[in-house]
């Protein structure tokens, strides 16, 4: 015989008549994929707010990566490409296009924050929703979705060691990102301390609005940390994010001193950061910390369709992509200045 | 983190588009503008039915040998202005034959709509008089074909369960093919070397025995005039390139012509001496074999062993890089040209593509890298062509070079689509398994699609047709009946609502399977015996292994190895069915069995939400999840194993393959509504890839989901099909990430990978607007075609497959 059962089984239970639902039942084996990790780690159960665990990630850090992206972010930028991330509560988003406006999320919805109506389809009272997630438990055409979910850090790296092999043949790894990581910097210590104890090479893309003394134990776990700086006028970084900058500017300046790696990207929005002005302004400020290398990340809009899924305040900001040319002339003034500078970065 | 933005900073943009030389990119040109040109040639009919009439009592295969030599000896010579090599597959520029004896009805006005494949998507030419005349050779041959001795042999069932979908063996109807020809052999002896060998092996013969086998006589008496046959072909090229050189102007020109001249005097009659020779001497010998057996998947196998001691040679001599890349691309427009007309079964085994598949690269027993000069040089050219025919296949290994891998990368990533990636690590052993000698295993190549073979060592019947695996688990859901039409069709295995447990309705999915491999043993059995006594291949014969010491066409079995390629279709359909009702029925029991078994035979249109359910609420194949791909891995296993255990006429192995060229829509829509929530008629899944749309979690979970089978029980290959956007590949850096994706997979355990490098905005304008793009390339299983010529339902199956890559 060919075929052995699918999976190794107890013996076949057939009911009389009627189907024995339960009998259908058969159970496969479960194996951890984080077998023979550390079992020591007293940071396997921390629980952190995670957005989206993103595989084969590869504009983040060198060879093929998981980038892990954790939920919440203090700054407010109004070009966000990851609108979903700001809020640092799980949160409820409806996506239109699977939706068959069955009504299943308004019937079961214990506070009638959902409405679905001919003209508009579903509409969600974001005042009243109390993010108990009912709803997209109970929609089948997976349209209403949780967005993030709380994990530890054993949940989260048993779903990263999965590409071990992966980061072995290319010399990837683990990638930290958000919403910004270090606002949950103990979830984020704890899990690239056993990130590391596994083996891994990890990197932390941050905004750098974090305290200090709150993330430097985390920083002998990382490898290579990606440093954004967007705008160096207090004022205007105040204006385009909602936060000052000089928190950032000061965590830059310890960053650039200190033993881990650091390479600092900006991103290219016209007329936001990539004023003739501020460019100047990032220039020198580069230069002042001893670096000879950025990375340029020209704007794109593709973060913008994301905003009303989840019930952003952020709008979108309607411009068109930097188009490549206007790109590369940003990169020779860098370069003139005697900066390396990458575009996408890596 | 260093090397990684050195080699951002290092790349530049992509390279030039088309930089063939001046001549090979107006070939290039007007074959694009060409396609109109495909036209059916009726010389082989016509010579064919006349030697056969005249013959009747004669040996078959003498019978066969002077068809094809009359063939030859009449058939039209077509030199294009363009052309660096001569010879052509029939007499016009993309000509192509009828193969009368294999079925009567396929060509004549009453089973063709000639008018209307005139301006169909793939335009088919004829004249009125070569139309009346096909008419007219048609009566002699009923009864005597191919298809008609197969009616007489094969079960009474086996057209209802094909017109079911169940399975699909119709395949060798067209010919046998699907084989590497052994250009080799043919390069260092010549035909004449191998005529000398027949005469001798026929002497000894009569020397051994007072009571010679008079069929045995009859076999070498048809491998000479086969010989005689194709050298006088070549000959006839000779004194035609010599006439046009004398009438041509053009001093160039008339060199190039005189060139083709004097090797068509050569080859294939003699060893070849350079690389010109001897890629003309290959293009002799597959246009021999494609008008003497059939014309699918004639294949020049490693080109790149082959042709690297001419090549060497070349360059020692002052030769330069660039003209032998000129050469290879000249060689492959040629093969390009070649088109199969297959009357009523165009439109699912496909519009005419001929897949004359190359194969580069590879390792040597010793484990050393097998790359030669010609290698990359064989990459220069496709880049250069940018053709969606012939297929290429770049064999990988642990020891091939980077620089290699980055060649075929920038070739793929140009906008090629080829070559498709094999694994040597998984062949190599899994041949062995099969009985092949080390050096044989070693020496694989693709044949067509994904299927696999070694030249001059086998028949070939790698591709025999497909068990469609969905239609078996709709048989064990409906208790052996066609849910579409209320037919018995298999066993009575019982309904869902009455297995009362997951493991009987597994078990009920087995013994369909089992069945299905049954009947389609015998049905394809008879076929084969009806190729064996009807169909001789004396040429091919020739350039097989152990067919003239043992005095035995191949169709007789006279073949060193000898294997059955079996294709199964919807492993993802039939994996994800029985996941989602394990979970949903078994252990959540949100899903009543009854009700569902119901839902099914209506389609889902009372209860979206339940399809829905089943759709979003089990695990699906593709996403890394343990207990989906086990299921896979049953599935697929499952299949491999049981059809290894039949035997078929020649008493070959079954050598297993999960591909599914344009069947998938064709079986698909023979398929009703599944557990896995796929509405009736739509269409299956390609190869061992998961389900349109199911796998969600990236290509590297994708990946590890598909290295849990074990893909060395396909000895006839598997395909699995990524579509990326084709900026996954821009840049030296991403392409070295994308070609550690497939070294991953390859690391693990898997055989194939090819790629779709498409967006669907670009597809959906190509829908829209079909003559611009004309020359738009994408994958439909094993191999590239355009996507323009593919039917609506291709084209959005297509468009659905899960765009991997990020924006």
């Amino acid at each position: 015989m060919s075929w052995g059962t699918p999976v190794a089984d107890p013996p076949l239970q057939v009911a009389e008549g009627r189907v024995a639902a339960q009998s259908f039942a058969t159970p496969g084996p479960v194996v951890d994929p984080a077998a023979g990790m550390s079992a020591s780690g007293g940071d396997h159960q921390l629980r952190g707010r995670v957005l989206e665990i993103q595989r084969y990630a590869v504009h983040d850090g060198p060879g093929i990566r998981t980038v892990v992206f954790l939920k919440g972010c203090p700054l407010r930028c109004a070009w966000c490409q990851n609108p979903e991330s700001l809020d640092p509560r799980p949160q409820i988003g409806h996506v239109a296009a699977p939706c068959i406006q069955c009504g299943a999320c308004a019937e079961v919805c214990p506070r009638g924050a959902i409405r679905l109506t001919r003209e508009r389809g579903v509409e969600i009272d974001r005042a009243a929703c109390q993010r108990c997630g009912s709803c997209a438990d109970e929609c089948v055409a997976d349209a209403m979705r949780r967005i993030g979910r709380e994990r530890t850090v054993l949940e989260v790296l048993q779903s990263v060691l999965r590409d071990r092999e992966f980061y072995d043949r290319s010399g990837g790894g683990l990638t930290l990102s958000g919403g910004e990581p270090f606002l949950q910097h103990r979830f984020a210590a704890g899990l690239l301390r056993e990130a590391k104890r596994a083996g891994l090479h990890n990197v932390v893309e941050t905004c750098g609005h974090f305290r200090w003394h709150e993330v430097e134990p985390a920083l002998r776990d990382v490898d290579l940390l990606y440093f954004d700086l967007k705008v160096i006028d207090d004022a205007k970084h105040r204006s385009c994010t909602g936060v000052g900058n000089r928190r950032i500017l000061a965590n830059a300046r310890r960053m650039a001193s200190s033993e881990t790696p650091v390479v600092f990207r900006c991103p290219l929005v016209p007329g936001h950061t990539a004023t003739n002005e501020n460019l100047s302004d990032l220039i020198h400020f580069l230069r002042d910390l001893g670096q000879d290398l950025v990375h340029l990340l020209p704007y794109h809009p593709f973060g913008e369709g994301k905003l009303a899924r989840a019930g952003s305040p952020l709008r979108p900001l309607g411009l068109d992509p930097m188009p490549a040319e206007v790109a590369r002339e940003i990169a020779s003034r860098f370069e003139a200045a005697g900066l390396r500078a990458v575009l996408g970065g890596s | 983190m260093t090397e990684a933005i050195q080699l951002a900073e290092a790349e530049g943009g992509r390279e030039a588009p088309t930089r063939g030389s001046e001549r090979n990119r107006r070939r290039r040109e007007r074959f694009f503008a060409a396609q109109p040109e495909f036209t059916i040639d009726v010389t082989r009919a016509r010579c064919l039915t006349e030697v056969f009439r005249s013959t009747e009592g004669e040996p078959q295969s003498v019978r066969m040998a002077l068809g094809i030599a009359r063939t030859l000896a009449e058939i039209a010579l077509y030199v294009d202005e363009d052309d660096l090599f001569a010879g052509n597959l029939a007499g016009s520029v993309m000509g192509t034959h009828i193969f009368p004896e294999l079925r009567s009805d396929y060509f004549t006005t009453a089973s063709v709509a000639w008018d209307e494949l005139r301006t169909g998507p793939f335009p088919v030419h004829i004249s009125p008089e070569d139309a009346a005349e096909l008419d007219s050779i048609a009566p002699y041959w009923r009864g005597r074909t191919v298809e008609d001795r197969w009616n007489e042999l094969r079960p009474p069932d086996d057209e209802a369960r094909n017109g079911h979908g169940l399975y699909f063996d119709y395949n060798m109807l067209a010919g046998i093919g699907h084989v590497i020809v052994d250009v080799e052999r043919v390069l260092r002896r010549g035909l004449a070397g191998l005529r000398e060998e027949a005469d001798q092996r026929r002497a000894e013969y009569l020397a051994s025995t007072a009571t010679p086998d008079p069929e045995r006589l009859a076999f070498y008496d048809s491998v000479q005039i086969s010989v005689d046959g194709v050298t006088h072909h070549a000959r006839r090229y000779a004194s035609e390139c010599g006439r046009l050189a004398a009438r041509e102007g053009d001093a160039e020109r008339r060199a190039e012509l005189e060139r083709m001249a004097a090797a068509c005097a050569r080859v294939p009659e003699h060893p070849a001496r350079d690389s010109f020779e001897a890629l003309q001497c290959a293009l002799f010998v597959l246009d021999a074999v494609g008008t003497e057996s059939s014309q699918i998947s004639i294949c020049p196998g490693r080109v790149d062993q082959w042709l690297a001691p001419f090549v060497e040679a070349d360059l020692a001599r002052g030769v330069s890089e660039a003209e032998i890349v000129e050469l290879l691309e000249a060689f492959i427009l040629k093969l390009a040209h070649w088109r199969l007309f297959s009357g009523d079964y165009a439109a699912t085994i496909g519009g005419g593509s001929e897949l004359c598949t190359l194969t580069i690269g590879g390792c040597h027993p010793d484990g050393s890298d097998a790359s030669t000069a010609v290698t990359e040089m064989v990459l220069r050219a496709y880049d250069h062509m940018r053709i969606a025919q012939p297929p290429l296949a770049l064999r990988g290994h642990a020891g091939t070079p980077q620089g290699l891998w980055d060649a075929a990368l920038r070739c793929l990533g140009n906008g090629c689509g080829m070559p498709s990636f094999m694994n040597d690590e998984v062949m190599v052993p899994a041949l062995l398994e099969l009985g092949f000698s080390r050096e044989d295993a070693y020496g694989y190549a693709d044949i067509g699609c994904v299927e696999i073979g070694t030249a001059g060592t086998s028949l070939g019947p790698v591709s025999i047709g497909f068990i469609n695996l969905a239609k078996c688990l709709e048989l064990a859901i409906h208790d052996g009946r066609c849910a579409l039409t209320g037919d018995q069709l298999g066993p009575k295995t019982g309904t869902l609502a009455t297995h009362g447990s997951f493991e009987r309705l597994a078990a009920a999915y087995a013994r369909q399977v089992a069945f299905a491999a049954d009947e389609f043993n015998r049905s394809v059995s008879a076929l084969e015996r009806a190729h064996s006594e009807l169909r001789p291949a004396p040429f091919l014969s020739l350039l097989t292994d152990n067919a003239l010491a043992e005095g035995r066409d191949l169709v007789k079995g006279s073949s060193k190895y000898r294997y059955a390629g079996l294709e199964g279709i919807g492993f993802a359909e039939v994996a994800d069915s029985l996941t989602a009702v394990k979970r949903l029925v078994g252990e959540e029991g949100c899903v009543d069995a009854g009700e569902l078994e119901h839902h099914l035979r209506t389609d889902f249109r009372e209860d979206e939400r339940l399809r829905l359910r089943l759709v979003n609420r089990a695990p699906k194949y593709g996403n890394d999840d343990k207990v989906a791909d086990e299921m896979m891995r049953w599935v697929a296993e499952g299949f491999a194993r049981e059809v290894k255990r039949r035997r078929d006429y020649w008493g070959s192995e079954y050598s297993p393959g999960a591909w599914s060229i344009r069947l998938a829509v064709l079986l698909g829509s023979l398929v009703g509504a599944l557990p896995n929530g796929r509405r009736a008629g739509e269409t299956l899944t390609e190869g061992i890839r998961p389900a349109s749309g199911c796998d969600r979690d990236g290509p590297t979970s994708c990946i590890r989901s598909v290295a849990r089978i074990d893909h060395g029980l396909f000895q006839n290959g598997s395909i699995f099909n990524m579509s990326f956007t084709p900026d996954i590949l821009e840049g030296d850096l991403n392409r070295r990430k994308f070609g550690d994706l497939i070294r991953t997979f390859f690391d693990m355990g898997g055989f194939q990978m090819q790629f779709n490098l498409v967006d669907a905005s670009v597809l959906r304008e190509a829908q829209a607007d079909p003559e611009r793009y004309r020359d738009l390339i994408v994958r439909v299983a094993g191999y590239c075609a355009y996507f323009v010529e593919e039917c609506p339902q291709v084209q959005e199956q297509i468009i659905e497959r899960t765009v991997h890559g990020r924006v």
